[in-house]
């Protein structure tokens, strides 16, 4: 049961112990967030010499529980180094426990975006405001990728040839099938079918790995960040194009697919980068072939859940959400084969 | 054993309480999306609970009958395909309680994935009759599904 007087109580000895040099350090207003389904998210009120500042706690949740066990440790390493960098749309990251010896859970502190959810922003304006929001995605995407990988450092593998690299998320599909008790038949034969569908490669970029409404966040001045770092990396930048589009159809309203073309059009301006890269039809190979970064925990912490070392709610009513993977996922390479076929025929 | 009520029937029950008694009367989101988490669960089992034991049975004997033809057709080059039969159908579940036919299940499964990476690479009708039988296991998946959105995201 949340106890928010002891969580403050606890966050103020943790600020207290990382501000040395401060006279007064005080907590309040703590209060747990809602919507994530991997980390415990708790807002609160931290002032230091009397000013105040709103900030997020991201914890760890509790043993059995998890959906998706991802690694506190490296995101606040990405995080720091990213938050240095100073040209990432996001939050900056500033203090961490990291080993959970002060905190109860390891936990990353990061400054609260006061102009809260891009995905509530959209869900409560007209539909009509609906194609200036896919491009302030669009837009965001366009930044995140521009930001100079060469500047990050060793915080993020830096992937050095695109076959390689495609090798490598294709594997994942038949390596996380393998690893599993129960067979999935759909994973191995979406790999088969990557792997026979290849798209034309693209440059690397920094690459945010859950690109998506309820992940982006809007600061005092309305502009668009992106926050929830458990899964960036380096790769393709279609990437997360493609999982935006992915998840759009999951989790209304629709942005990217209101005008698929043009909005490929406009990344395209924004990033130089041709049409024969960027394009829907490439995007939507590109909605299923990065999921296993995701998938992967998902299906695992359903296996804990078969075995009985797991038994979060949310895992077992992430079957459904499993299914609906699968589904798009088969009816995309059906869409993208048909696709191509009938663009190959006009062009002979 | 009283076999009826059926197993949908209470469950039916059960979750016209909770969308009429219980959810009324919460005001916590997160609460709330739980809820919905545990209705959609319900519905999911609802769907499945009276069918189960009959639909694997059916799509183990697709999977087998789709093998066949694959290993038939010459193209089970490795031998993949014919391990993994013999694999199945030397380890039949003696029973229909699920756990023993949800191992058998789950040998099938092994069958149809292997079909299904020879037929890709196969192409044309081999393809088509391979791909019918997943297109038919994900159409079963739907429908135990039902709707779906994701429950509380902000």
């Amino acid at each position: 049961m949340f106890d928010p007087e002891a969580t403050a109580r606890k966050l103020e000895a943790f600020l207290a112990s990382r501000l040395p040099n401060a006279s007064s350090v005080s907590v309040a207003d703590c209060v747990p967030m809602t919507g994530g389904y991997s980390c415990l998210m708790t807002r609160f009120t931290a002032t230091v010499d009397g000013e105040a500042r709103q900030l997020v706690a991201r914890s760890d949740g509790p043993a059995g529980l998890a959906v998706l066990d991802t690694d506190r440790v490296r995101e606040w390493r990405v995080l720091s180094a990213l938050t240095a960098l100073g040209t990432v749309p996001m939050p900056r990251a500033l203090f961490a426990d990291e080993d959970g010896s002060e905190l109860g859970a390891k936990t990353l502190i990061i400054e609260y975006a006061a102009g809260g959810s891009f995905l509530n922003k959209i869900r409560a304006a007209a539909v009509e405001q609906h194609p200036a929001f896919a491009r302030e995605l669009c837009d965001l995407a366009a930044r995140f990728h521009s930001v100079d990988i060469d500047r990050i450092g060793p915080a993020l593998d830096h992937p050095q040839d695109w076959n390689a690299y495609l090798d490598g998320l294709i594997a994942s599909w038949r390596d996380v099938e393998r690893q599993l008790k129960d067979s999935y038949p759909l994973l191995r034969y979406m790999a088969a079918w990557l792997d026979a569908n290849r798209p034309p490669p693209a440059p690397f970029a920094l690459v945010h790995g859950e690109f998506q409404p309820s992940n982006q966040v809007l600061d005092t001045d309305g502009a668009l960040m992106a926050v929830d770092f458990e899964f960036v990396h380096i790769g393709d930048p279609r990437e997360d194009l493609g999982w935006a589009k992915w998840v759009e159809a999951v989790q209304p309203p629709v942005l990217i697919g209101l005008d698929d073309s043009g909005f490929c059009s406009l990344y395209r301006d924004k990033t130089g980068l041709t049409e024969q890269v960027v394009n829907p039809l490439t995007i939507a190979y590109f909605s299923i072939l990065p999921a296993m970064r995701v998938f992967s925990g998902v299906l695992r912490s359903q296996q804990a859940f078969c075995e009985g070392t797991n038994n979060s709610l949310q895992v077992a009513y992430l079957v459904g959400a499993v299914t609906t993977a699968f589904e798009g996922w088969f009816n995309a390479a059906g869409a993208i084969e048909s696709a191509g076929k009938s663009a190959a025929e006009v062009l002979s | 054993m009283i076999v009826r009520p059926s197993s949908s029937q209470l469950l039916a029950v059960v979750r016209q309480e909770l969308k009429s008694s219980v959810a009324a009367i919460i005001q916590d989101p997160a609460l709330l999306a739980k809820l919905h988490m545990i209705d959609s669960i319900l519905a999911s089992v609802e769907r499945r609970c009276d069918h189960e034991v009959a639909w694997i049975r059916e799509e183990i004997a697709d999977i087998e009958a789709g093998a066949e033809i694959v290993v038939k057709a010459g193209l089970d080059a490795k031998g993949r395909i014919a391990l993994a039969l013999e694999h199945l159908r030397a380890n039949r579940s003696a029973d229909d309680h699920l756990p023993n036919l949800h191992a058998e299940y789950t040998l099938a499964g092994e069958v149809l994935s292997c079909s299904l990476e020879v037929a890709v690479a196969a192409g044309h009708e081999i393809r088509s009759r391979i791909e019918q039988i997943l297109s038919a296991r994900l159409k079963r998946e739907v429908e135990i599904r039902g709707e779906f959105s994701l429950a509380g995201r902000q």
